[in-house]
């Protein structure tokens, strides 16, 4: 039998990129996660893509949670080729809120990992939420693996 | 007539009751707890024994008449109808002129106008993704593009609402197209709809914000700006919408906003301002959600507290002071992305409560609010909606329809005590501004927003669509969104870029200089320097940029 191990807290980024300021459905989710016993970073709207980036890596997250209200979802994609540059191409980037049904293709395309649109369950949120950190975190190990390698 | 001949002896009323209350208990077996969303339970029915009209003249008075609970004229609804006043604005100025000459030609006689995101962000449109430009409100940065916005339009005979936060560049830019058409400032009318910074700061975190005393003190510039030069101006729209979309009960809503309207009635005594001039230019907007009786009783009440407020409290003479005038919008949070078209009966049960609440103003949302800014189709179904409801439904044959039901006039005096609670609760904080300032009404709004989505989930608040009813096969969306065309955007930019490099370099520096002055002395009107600097071709952005530094950034208070 393995010996058990520690698994340290998930840590999550609940933020909001663009313009939009409606902060109503990112602050339930952070409450829900942080709840479920998750390590959420939490942040005001208005976040540049630059700053999520910096952010992202300095609180070493495997999740990014990106709720978008309004049309900022049309920036998302530039979010993850920026996450890819700066080497955290394993960041999970999921997006709740309004993403209209003909515009979410580009994001699954552009590699987002899950989209919650309203009436999303908590139960289903934080199960979500759950499943894709620690793929996030299977990846970054694998990843540091072939470093040290 | 005495208090007395009012008591109703209700000659076999206890018998006839006792066995109704008998029957009832029998077939329902264990009643469930009903409440609605400010906490109030309700029972299953209401007699005479809960209201009997013996205060009338006091509480209810009648249309007109203080304290304006039937109403504030004495004609409402078979006099004139309320104004409606449908929210607009996508892509860049031109895209709005089309837009909003459409409606002229249909007959409106007031237009509204949103800026986009980056607007209340207070950056021009040369700093921004151009993906998402004009996606929520059109693009307005100079006077020059107000002239685009608004060709053709009458700004002597036309009402604008603007959704125009501090330090109110909008009206700014409109003041210098009437300039320049000869149009005298004294017929330009309409409303800031968006002139209330304590509610930006607890519950709108669209905006940009100057800081907190900054804001204050711009507000205050304005609104006596407006009173000397502008003066059929609304400087002031207090509202609640906000704080109720980001989840305030309708009574804290309430209780918010007339604690806002005090403060701000309160500053402009200290700054040497006559109460009964400025306070009759006040003015509200509300959301109404789909609590049906529950905004009605809002509503009601909310124009009872204001009537003593305004003439006990500040003590205003002129009964326009007294009167809550108020403007409705249908509420957002209520709609739902599933199954879109349900909206459209949402929307239309939320406009008859603003409606039988007595409302002065109404936008009704577009069913597919909750996906994107309305389509030309969804427009003008919802203005359809308040046609149907005015010429169709007889909702205006008879004023305060409800009035004297036993549930609403209970609900209304509950309703009235909650409201109260909330105001004593704010005075007690030391009034609205310092209540923002300290988090507690941020905190009390997150509370409640956590205890209804709490309900939402539980499935004890039923959505339909959303957590009953559910229709998986049900497509979410029946068109494609609308998107302002990228190369008119970028066309928008380009000329933006030019027009700042071809202005005059003295003129921005005069402006820029006259507005840092009056920022930073206490005896000159910084909104007069605001006004003179949009009509030297200075910028939106420009103009809040110099008053960020001069008079602070705010970030609004996140509280957990």
């Amino acid at each position: 039998m393995d010996a058990p191990r520690l698994q340290p807290p998930m840590r999550v980024l609940v933020t909001k990129i663009g313009l939009d300021g409606h902060d109503r459905g990112s602050r339930i989710v952070a409450a829900y996660l942080r709840d479920a016993g998750m390590e959420v970073i939490y942040t005001p709207p208005w976040q540049t893509i630059e700053a999520v980036v910096d952010l992202a890596l300095q609180e070493d997250v495997e999740v990014i949670g990106i709720s978008s209200l309004a049309t900022d979802h049309l920036i998302i994609p530039k979010l993850l080729s920026a996450l890819r540059e700066a080497g955290l191409g394993h960041i999970a980037v999921l997006v709740g809120g309004i993403v209209p049904e003909d515009e979410r293709a580009p994001l699954i395309e552009a590699g987002v990992k899950g989209i919650f649109g309203p009436g999303t369950s908590r139960v289903l949120v934080v199960d979500q939420v759950a499943q894709a950190a620690s793929e996030a975190r299977r990846l970054r190990n694998a990843s540091l693996w072939e470093d040290a390698s | 007539m005495s208090e007395q001949a009012v008591q109703l002896s209700l000659p076999g009323f206890d018998k006839a009751f006792g066995e109704w209350r008998a029957e009832y208990n029998r077939q329902i077996g264990e009643d469930r707890p009903v409440r609605n969303r400010s906490g109030i339970p309700a029972q299953p029915l209401y007699t005479p024994r809960d209201w009997n009209g013996e205060h009338y003249a006091a509480d209810l008075g009648f249309p007109g008449q203080y304290p304006y609970t039937r109403g504030i004229y004495a004609t409402m609804y078979r006099g004139r109808t309320w104004s409606q006043r449908q929210l607009i604005g996508l892509g860049t100025p031109a895209d709005y002129n089309e837009r909003v000459r459409k409606i002229l030609d249909l007959g409106a006689t007031a237009i509204s106008f949103l800026p986009c995101n980056s607007g209340f962000r207070g950056i021009d449109c040369d700093e921004v993704d151009p993906a998402l430009l004009g996606t929520c409100g059109t693009v307005v940065n100079t006077t020059a593009d107000m002239d685009a916005a608004l060709a053709g339009v009458p700004l002597d005979r036309i009402s604008t609402a603007m959704n125009d936060p501090s330090p109110f560049t909008l009206l700014a830019f409109t003041l210098g197209v009437a300039r320049r058409r000869g149009i005298p400032w004294t017929s330009i009318s309409g409303t800031s709809n968006q002139s209330d910074y304590l509610s930006h700061f607890i519950a709108n975190h669209m905006f940009y914000r100057l800081s907190l005393p900054g804001s204050r003190r711009v507000l205050l510039d304005h609104i006596d700006f407006c009173r000397q030069y502008v003066p059929n101006w609304n400087p002031v729209s207090v509202v609640g919408q906000h704080m109720q979309q980001a989840g305030a009960t309708p009574a804290e809503t309430m209780g918010f906003t007339l604690s806002t309207a005090l403060q701000y009635a309160q500053d402009c005594v200290e700054r040497g301002m006559d109460i009964d001039t400025v306070l009759r230019r006040f003015t509200f907007f509300f959301d109404i959600s789909i609590s049906f009786f529950e905004e009605i009783a809002k509503f009601r009440a909310g124009r009872r507290i204001w009537a003593r407020l305004a003439r006990e409290r500040l003590g205003a003479k002129d009964p326009a002071c007294w009167r809550f005038k108020f403007h409705g919008q249908t509420s957002g949070v209520d709609l739902t992305e599933q199954q879109p078209l349900n909206n459209i009966a949402r929307v239309t049960a939320q406009a008859m409560a603003g409606i039988l609440g007595g409302l002065q103003s109404l936008h009704t949302d577009a069913f597919d609010e909750a996906t994107s800014s309305p389509t030309v189709r969804s427009a003008r179904v919802a203005v359809a909606t308040q046609n149907i409801l005015r010429e169709e439904a007889h909702l205006c044959d008879v004023i305060d329809p409800l009035g004297g039901s036993y549930y609403i006039e209970t609900l209304t005096d509950q309703m009235e005590a909650e409201i109260e609670a909330v105001i004593a609760r704010i005075d007690a904080a030391g009034g609205m501004y310092k209540a923002a300032e300290t988090g507690l009404v941020q905190t009390m709004i997150g509370e409640s927003a956590l205890a209804f989505q709490e309900k939402v989930d539980s499935g004890e608040q039923q959505v339909v669509g959303v957590n009953c009813y559910v229709d998986e096969d049900e497509p979410h969306r029946m068109q494609p969104t609308e998107r302002p065309d990228p190369a008119r955007m970028r066309d928008h930019v380009a000329r933006f870029k030019r027009y700042k490099e071809e202005r005059s370099n003295d003129d921005v520096r005069r402006g820029l200089d006259g507005l840092a002055r009056a920022a930073n002395s206490r005896t000159e009107n910084v909104y007069a320097k605001v006004v003179e600097a949009a009509e030297l071709g200075i910028t939106h952005g420009e103009i809040i940029g110099c008053l960020r530094r001069e008079l602070g950034f705010g970030q609004p208070l996140i509280v957990a």
